[in-house]
Formats: structure tokens, sequence, C-alpha cells
């Protein structure tokens, strides 16, 4: 996974499309909310309840 | 000066995407964050809530006035009356089959407005006065208190006491509280081997921070600024503290924690010891006490039977001569998906419960 990232980060420098971090990031991002909102772990999340 | 250009434009586009996508998950997934208001509310000006330490006798109460509860899912008014409870202006004598509401957020009607919360919809069903004496907060302890001490003096002959399994067992100990940010003075009975003695946190109410001046100095601070900012104004932030303050509390358990499966003995027995003394102070009064569930309880019940609380409360309350009903099995007799009694965005009651737990109520009332 690391040599991914850095092979992925070198392709950005060398070729200056730096237009593709912002694509890259919301990718993750959106997986990794969809992998919580989708566990059952939050399922019966916990309330303030007063 | 093209580079800083580029950094620039690169980091604006990617923070207005992370924010288009916390956008969405917040109103398409998680719902129970908080939905920013985008409203200068950071440099702190007034307490906009309610309810604070103000009572010797009970601690925690409203002040009186007009509020504004406002949720993703709700906007709720409160109209906190000259005695400091969430009600209409009552008279103190008065009929003298009026009944008296006790109980915490669930029975003060957290999130709804006036004619759909439960003791408005029993005043309707029973035309009968129904007076709210719940507050947010509350702990059996002080509903006992604000029995004994307001309650009382109003003219009335059943007495309604709304116990929530889910906090109130846990809720009414010295243990609660010591971590938090607010200096608390709030009743107890702690057990003194022979019996209860009632003790407050604090000597004085003086002490106490929860009200409208600790509220002010906690708020004012640079912190605090910055997190109702960032509250305010970024949908990241509320995904982050969502998922921060969610995560860690449910993977510490298997099953869910249910009041009604989880309590301890020792809660149970300064349960009932309350529930004593609030029918020797009614006096003659009827009394009814009802069990609330919240949604974690129905992920416990199995449908059928009698959970273990609720078992204990109602041999319990055959022995006193009190009235009881657990709407936990009353409400999942009635729908298939619990979720439908409950706001999508906070875990308290809506409208459709109120009501139903009214109906069930009335039903009990005519008994």
């Amino acid at each position: 996974m690391k040599d991914i990232l850095v092979d992925f980060w070198n392709y950005l420098r060398q070729h200056k499309k730096w237009w593709l971090v912002p694509l890259i990031i919301i990718i993750f991002l959106v997986g990794f909310l969809l992998a919580i909102s989708g566990s059952s772990a939050l399922a019966p999340f916990i309330y303030s309840l007063f | 000066m093209r580079k800083i250009k580029n950094i620039f434009l690169v980091t604006l586009i990617t923070y207005l995407l992370i924010e288009l996508v916390c956008f969405v998950f917040i109103k398409t997934k998680f719902k129970s964050a908080h939905f920013p208001q985008f409203s200068f509310q950071y440099n702190y000006t007034a307490y906009d809530f309610p309810i604070a330490e103000i009572s010797d006798h009970w601690g925690t109460w409203h002040y009186p006035g007009k509020y504004v509860e406002k949720k993703q899912c709700f906007e709720s008014v409160y109209n906190i009356n000259s005695y400091g409870a969430r009600d209409k202006e009552r008279s103190r004598s008065g009929d003298t089959g009026r009944i008296v509401l006790l109980g915490d957020s669930f029975m003060e009607g957290y999130g709804l407005n006036v004619p759909h919360r439960f003791s408005d919809q029993l005043e309707v069903l029973t035309q009968k006065e129904v007076m709210n004496f719940a507050c947010g907060y509350f702990t059996p302890t002080q509903e006992y208190l604000v029995y004994k001490h307001l309650a009382t003096s109003f003219d009335h002959n059943t007495v309604i006491i709304g116990i929530l399994p889910f906090n109130d067992l846990a809720e009414d100990d010295t243990s609660f509280h010591e971590q938090d940010k607010f200096v608390h003075y709030q009743p107890y009975f702690v057990s003194n081997g022979s019996g209860y003695q009632l003790i407050y946190r604090e000597d004085k109410l003086s002490k106490s921070t929860f009200n409208k001046a600790g509220y002010a100095a906690l708020q004012n601070t640079g912190k605090e600024r910055l997190n109702r900012f960032l509250k305010e104004f970024s949908f990241w932030y509320n995904i982050y503290q969502f998922i921060r303050t969610s995560k860690p509390s449910v993977n510490k358990m298997e099953k869910p924690y249910s009041g009604y499966y989880d309590f301890t003995e020792a809660q149970l027995k300064k349960l009932e010891f309350i529930l004593e003394q609030l029918k020797k102070t009614s006096g003659a009064r009827r009394v009814i006490v009802l069990t609330l569930p919240v949604q974690n309880d129905f992920l416990r019940y199995n449908g059928s039977g009698i959970p273990p609380l609720a078992d204990k409360l109602k041999t319990f309350c055959m022995a006193n001569d009190i009235g009881y009903e657990d709407l936990l099995g009353e409400f999942a007799k009635k729908v298939k998906n619990p979720s439908e009694l409950y706001f999508n965005c906070d875990g308290h009651w809506n409208e459709k419960a109120n009501q139903m737990a009214a109906e069930i109520v009335l039903h009990l009332l005519r008994k």
C-alpha cells in the first residue's frame, strides 16, 4: 500500500498532475465514509438523551 | 507565484469537495450528526438553553421564558411558565381529578411542540388537566424531589412517573458527572447500610456551574469558540465529531446497552426506594409508573415475554399499590419497525410515540 502511494506521489510530481489530488482524496473519503456508515458498528448509535 | 496559485486552487477545490461529500453523508447516512446552521453563534452572547441548576431542592430546572431548540429534524419551542415547568400556567387549586406528570426529557416532550407532547395528548384524551413537571436531565431522585417540593402544592389525584431505563438508573448515582465539564449541584440517594440518605454533589447551589454564568465562562474559551465555529460552518467537522463519539462507545459492547436488561440490583433497589417515597408523599393518590423504551431496548427485546427490569418493577408495584405499564412491550405489539417512533436525527420519541403512549395510559387510567 505504501509503495502504491509513493509511486503515485512520484507520478504526480513528475507529470505535474496536481489536479488529481482532490479526486484521489475524495475517492478515499467516500470509501471510508461508506465503509463506516455501512458497518453495524454505528447502526445502534449512542445518542445523547436528557 | 504560479506555483502558490496552483497550491491554493488545489487546496480550495479539495476542501470544497470534502465539504460536499460530508454534506451528502450527513443528509443521507449520518442523520444524527449536527447539521451546521451557518450562523454567527461562535461569539457566545446568550445562554440559549432553558435548563440549568437553579433549584435548591432538586437542582436542574427550567428558566422561565421562551426558548427554541432546533435540530435537523425538528424545531421545538419551549414555553416555560412562571414556576419553571414546561407547561401552561396552572392554578394551585383546581379540579381534584388533575394529573401530575413527572419524568425527564421524554415526558417533557423534547423536540416536540405543545400540542404533540404526551402530556398534551393525554390531556385531550382524558379531558383532565395534565400538569407537566418533567425536565430534561432529571433522574428519579429529582423527579421525586420536584414532586415533594413543588407539585404537591397543586391539587391532583393521580401521579404518573416516566422512568427511562436507558439512563435513569445509571445517572442516579454519585459516579455520574464525575468527569463532567460542569460542577454540578445534583441530589442523590446513597445507601447508608440501613437505608438511603439524601446528599448533594456540592453542598451549595451557588457552587454549581451548570447555569448561565458557568455556561458563558466555559463557552468563551478559545477552544470552545473554535469548536463552535467549526460546528456551525463546516460539514467535515460534524462528521468527524459524530464518528469520534459514536464508534468507541459501540465497539466496547457486543450488544447495545439496555437498562431493561443491564441494570444492577443496587440500581433497582434505589429506584424501588424512590418509588416508595413517592407513593408515601402522594398519600392516597393514585401513582402510575411507566417504563419508557429507547431504540436500543428494541434491539435487545425478543418480541415476547417481559424484560427483567419490567418484570421486577411489575412485582414491586403490585405489592405497593402502584400502577405499572411497560411501554416497550406495548410499543412492540403496535409497530413492526421501532424507528417509526423516534426522530431520525435524535433518540427521543416523535409525535407518533407520544400519541401511542397517551392512548396506552388512557386505557390504564380507565381500569
